[in-house]
């Protein structure tokens, strides 16, 4: 039985000539359909490209109108684009590589408006952004105070419903539960003792025996050991030390957490008996929340994705985040390129209407972008910038460097004279439109391995509001009148934390203000409730968190102190054999060390 | 291929005479055509395969679709047969070599689950071959006949649509 096909050879010949002449032909629709699918993917927002044409041979690409929409605003571009003209390499193409030594974007423009959205259906909010969103722009409660519907005050608090009083648990728990995880250290101060001792008589040893050259050189090498241990040693204990500074800091940050959340649940409790309320905070993240989570979420998205397709591939065996994904595994020799590279890209736009209808030219550049940093062994880079003489001003500059298996950003933007008029903040109920005012701002946002930190602080100056409130009495007199006499205000936006654990703050003077103005509104006996509530959640959480936080520090005395002492001890150690090592030391000690 | 198609060559491939070695080769190939994730170079060399072989295509198409279904499950096998296979020492100088060729990267050999599903495919075909083969045998051997006299075959290969296409498809 014969089970080839020879017949079949010219009929697969055509079909595979066929195949590729329409590949050619369509390759262009092919790119643009692809280009839109996976900036989709990325962008987790509608991409629109208007056409592209590619010249193999030449190794160019071009795009013409490219928009990508802002997943948080639907209907703003994120940033769209005129033309892009990318060179790239055919060589590489061939090996599935896509390597950009140059690329070219003009007519950049940021936050442009959309006609249609640019959400994607069944598009879900990451986990960063709801933890932003979360965090930053807390559902909204209705602040109208009704007098009718003031129910009683609790007589008694009930502490299971008290999540600050969990937190103060969860965080007494951990703190109990750390001598025990640090029982299998607990020798380890011992140890060092013994051995510290041990190396001090060896290096006391040695002020005596012979003065010959192989004396003189076996107790250079005696020392050249003692020096090794000693630093083994205080390489133990720094690891001890810093281990236990890491579970100490575990149980302060449940006691920070717990401290925002005895806000929380004093605001809920005010509002389970029908009182606002007020507190400055939640104004604060009410009016200016719901900008600054879509701002926040936008830049912790991005960065969360650069970050996860830039990190480290080989080595490591991650789990594909999508079925049938997998993970592409690199063999690149010495000096070839990784799976993707984007060696520079300059771009030039503007963005519209900053200065009296004046358009703020922007340029900038991105350079090393790459899916494989430490075979490129570059950090990535971002510079953007653009400034009107006497106007609004911006630059940002960021580098990403996953170049070493613990990957380090810096993030730094300034803004100066940009105008705030036209922008909205708060909702229906409590809210206003900004019809004057320039703000500056300045940011910074680092990480180190996983951990991020930074904050964004931004004054707003010559502010006129115009109230927008769906209130009603004297709390739309109060609210109005506040709002009216807000002239200035700041703004701080904190970030801290690893990603799956962020922690986001928002500040402002704005939320104090307007708390301040709208507490007239109300009766001296409302005041006198809340006070009651908040004196009875304040003594419940104090005999809590007072025991809690003398009790982890002192056991962080307990147990750092001897840690503490001995590296002190093993430093001293460690010069003392350095200085009989170097013969640096007082005359005498030689003399008696090389008689 | 339409769905009447597949419904024809289901029926020839057990029903008609056609050699059930090739019907079994069509079977294994399928699964393992199946199994490996597509839109990559192995998907076109898979069909090539169809083409320059002697074996039954309609059953390779069906057995394909049942077993990219059975691909998601064997999604995390998988992936780890892979990236065993791309991390193990040993075979780095082969990988490498081949990731430097042209054309081959295109085959996303370096993909975890690519790679583990054509090993899993390769694995399954002689067992699948073997065992679909008898399995065949058996069937006309003893049901063929039965099969052939129920009402909703002799229906189903009375249809004048299926005649037509039938005689169509013999010309």
């Amino acid at each position: 039985m014969n089970w080839l096909k020879k017949g079949n050879l010219a009929a697969v010949a055509v079909i595979l000539t066929l195949g590729t002449l329409l590949s050619f032909l369509f390759l262009d629709s092919l790119l643009r359909w692809a280009l839109v699918r996976g900036g989709q993917a990325a962008a987790g927002a509608r991409v629109e490209i208007g056409s592209v044409r590619t010249r193999l041979l030449e190794g160019r690409l071009l795009l013409r109108h490219v928009a990508v929409a802002d997943r948080s605003e639907p209907m703003k571009n994120l940033l769209e684009f005129e033309d892009a003209e990318l060179s790239f390499l055919p060589s590489a193409a061939l090996r599935g590589k896509i390597v950009i030594p140059e690329a070219t974007l003009t007519g950049l423009r940021l936050g442009t408006p959309r006609s249609r959205s640019g959400a994607l259906p069944r598009a879900k909010p990451s986990k960063l952004e709801l933890l932003a969103r979360e965090q930053l722009a807390p559902v909204q409660k209705a602040l109208q105070s009704q007098a009718g519907d003031l129910k009683a005050l609790p007589k008694e608090l009930d502490v299971k419903k008290l999540d600050s009083l969990r937190s103060l648990d969860d965080a007494k728990a951990r703190l109990q539960g750390l001598p025990e995880r640090y029982k299998a250290q607990a020798e380890l101060p011992k140890k060092i003792e013994r051995e510290l001792k041990e190396i001090q008589a060896g290096l006391q040893s040695l002020q005596g025996g012979g003065g010959s050259p192989a004396d003189i050189a076996g107790k250079v090498r005696a020392v050249q050991t003692a020096q090794q241990r000693l630093k083994a040693l205080q390489a133990e204990v720094s690891q001890a030390k810093n281990d236990l500074a890491a579970q100490f800091e575990d149980v302060n940050a449940g006691l920070r957490k717990a401290q925002d959340l005895k806000n929380k649940d004093l605001n809920g409790l005010l509002a389970e008996a029908g009182l606002p309320t007020l507190d400055a905070d939640s104004l604060t993240k009410r009016l200016l929340g719901p900008a600054a989570s879509k701002k926040v979420s936008n830049a912790l998205y991005w960065l969360s994705w650069a970050r996860r397709h830039s990190a480290e591939k080989k080595g490591a065996q991650p789990k594909p985040e999508q079925r049938r994904r997998g993970v592409d595994v690199e063999f690149p020799r010495p000096g070839a390129y990784p799976e993707f590279l984007l060696e520079h890209a300059a771009f030039t736009g503007s963005l519209s209407g900053l200065a009296g209808g004046k358009d703020l030219s922007i340029s900038g550049s991105l350079t090393g972008v790459t899916s494989n940093p430490p075979l490129y062994g570059k950090p990535a880079r971002l510079e953007l910038g653009g400034a009107i003489a006497g106007g609004p001003s911006f630059t940002l500059k960021g580098q990403l460097d996953s170049t070493k298996p613990q990957a380090q950003a810096a993030i730094t933007f300034t803004a100066a004279g940009l105008p705030l008029a036209g922008a909205t903040l708060g909702d229906g109920e409590l809210g206003a439109q900004v019809q004057a005012g320039t703000a500056k701002a300045s940011g910074q946002l680092k990480l180190d391995g996983e951990r991020w930190v930074g904050e964004v602080l931004a004054t707003a100056e010559g502010v006129s509001l115009e109230p927008k409130l769906g209130l009603s009495g004297d709390m739309a007199r109060y609210a109005g009148s506040a709002l009216k006499g807000v002239k200035r205000f700041g703004v701080r936006v904190g970030i801290e934390g690893a990603e799956d654990d962020l922690r986001l703050s928002l500040s402002s003077d704005l939320g104090q203000t307007l708390a301040s103005g709208l507490k007239g509104a109300f009766s001296a006996a409302f005041a006198g409730q809340r006070k009651q509530l908040e004196d009875k959640l304040d003594a419940l959480y104090a005999d809590k968190a007072g025991p809690l936080s003398s009790q982890s520090d002192g056991l962080r005395k307990q147990l750092m102190g001897p840690l503490d002492a001995q590296q002190g001890a093993l430093q001293d150690a460690l010069k003392k054999a350095a200085s009989k090592s170097t013969g640096g030391s007082p005359l005498d000690q030689l003399k008696g060390l090389f008689r | 291929m339409n769905p009447l198609a597949i419904l024809r060559s289901l029926l020839l491939s057990l029903q008609g005479d056609e050699d059930p070695r090739h019907v079994a080769a069509g079977f294994a190939l399928g699964a393992a055509w199946g199994l490996v994730p597509k839109g990559n170079l192995f998907s076109v060399l898979f069909i090539l395969f169809f083409f320059f072989f002697r074996v039954d295509k309609g059953m390779a198409m069906l057995s394909a679709l049942f077993f990219t279904a059975v691909g998601y499950l064997l999604d995390a096998p998988a992936h780890a047969i892979g990236s065993s296979l791309l991390h193990a020492g040993a075979l780095a100088p082969l990988w490498t070599w081949l990731y430097g060729l042209p054309i081959v990267p295109w085959t996303r050999f370096n993909n975890t689950v690519v790679l583990g599903s054509l090993v899993l495919g390769l694995l399954f075909f002689t067992p699948l071959y073997f065992g679909f083969q008898s399995v065949l045998l058996y069937y006309r051997a003893n049901y063929k006949e039965q099969v052939s006299r129920l009402p909703f075959m002799k229906a189903m290969m009375g249809l004048r649509i299926v005649t037509l296409y039938l005689s169509w498809t013999k010309r």
